[in-house]
């Protein structure tokens, strides 16, 4: 008679380690979708606080993006405190809505302004840079998922 | 054979042209860019064309949003459901199209008129 024991406590200890594997494989792809957001050449800069404070970070499990949304947020205060030019829009952080399981992982794309929707969908998405870069990367995103748990399983 | 991926861009916008269904519902397509220019009068559908990302000799990604514009959500979201059925998985020769996300009913503010996209990703080696 074979004892599994082992091998499932083993098997088990394995699947607790892919949610974070694939973590690390979409942080990286999240600094690549954050640079091109901050680079974007969708639209232009009165204040600038839409540029600084786009963000791509991995949310799920222990990342609350508690930290990025902070970092957001600063970099769209300062941003409109120095701007010679006020327009009227100010910084603003909410509450995405997005409820992932406990072993989810996914990353988050936003910006920390209150006339982000504005730019989004204005003209057909003229100043749009959520959703195209979202587009752009999309493949890439799965890819660094699954390259980061195959990196933890070999 | 390689064809200029901005061939594709006619052929994806065509997609939609020749849908019947669709411009029954919707007679005025147009490409996004001359909203700049002037505002037709509602139902119509624009079309704004995204990054072609991808190295040459490889696989390219081209990205399109549809934009479907209505005096009211049912002939926007009937616009929305026919252009997902005008657009198989293989409705572009040696292309594979991807639908993706279709966003939230929104207002365009600047246009003052009501709004939903639907958005593609469209790989190719072409």
């Amino acid at each position: 008679m074979i004892d599994d024991t082992q091998l499932y406590v083993r098997l088990n200890a394995l699947l607790e380690l892919i949610p974070e594997a694939c973590a690390a494989g979409l942080q990286a792809e999240a600094g690549a979708a954050q640079t091109d957001m901050q680079d974007t050449s969708a639209h232009g800069d009165i204040t600038g606080a839409t540029r600084a404070s786009y963000r791509a970070f991995v949310i799920g499990g222990p990342h609350t993006g508690a930290q990025e949304a902070e970092s957001g947020l600063e970099a769209a205060i300062a941003a409109i405190a120095s701007a010679v030019t006020d327009h009227g829009g100010r910084p603003a952080s909410m509450d995405s809505g997005i409820v992932l399981g406990d072993d989810d992982r996914g990353v988050l794309l936003t910006s920390y302004t209150d006339y982000q929707d504005k730019l989004e969908t204005e003209h057909a998405g003229q100043k749009a840079v959520l959703a195209p870069t979202l587009q752009a990367h999309a493949t890439a995103f799965t890819k660094a998922a699954a390259d980061g748990s195959r990196a933890k399983l070999t | 054979m390689t064809l200029p991926v901005q061939q594709l861009s006619v052929d994806f916008y065509n997609v939609a042209a020749n849908s019947s269904a669709l411009v029954t519902l919707i007679p005025r397509l147009i490409h996004a860019e001359e909203l700049k220019d002037a505002t037709p009068a509602v139902p119509f559908g624009a079309l704004r064309r995204g990054p072609i990302t991808g190295e040459q000799q490889d696989v390219r990604r081209l990205t399109f949003t549809w934009w479907w514009y209505g005096s009211d959500f049912y002939t926007i979201n009937s616009a929305v459901a026919l252009c997902e059925a005008a657009y198989p998985r293989d409705a572009l020769a040696f292309c594979e199209v991807l639908q993706g996300t279709i966003s939230a009913e929104v207002t365009d503010a600047a246009l003052g008129l009501l709004a939903r996209s639907i958005a593609y990703t469209v790989l190719t080696r072409r």
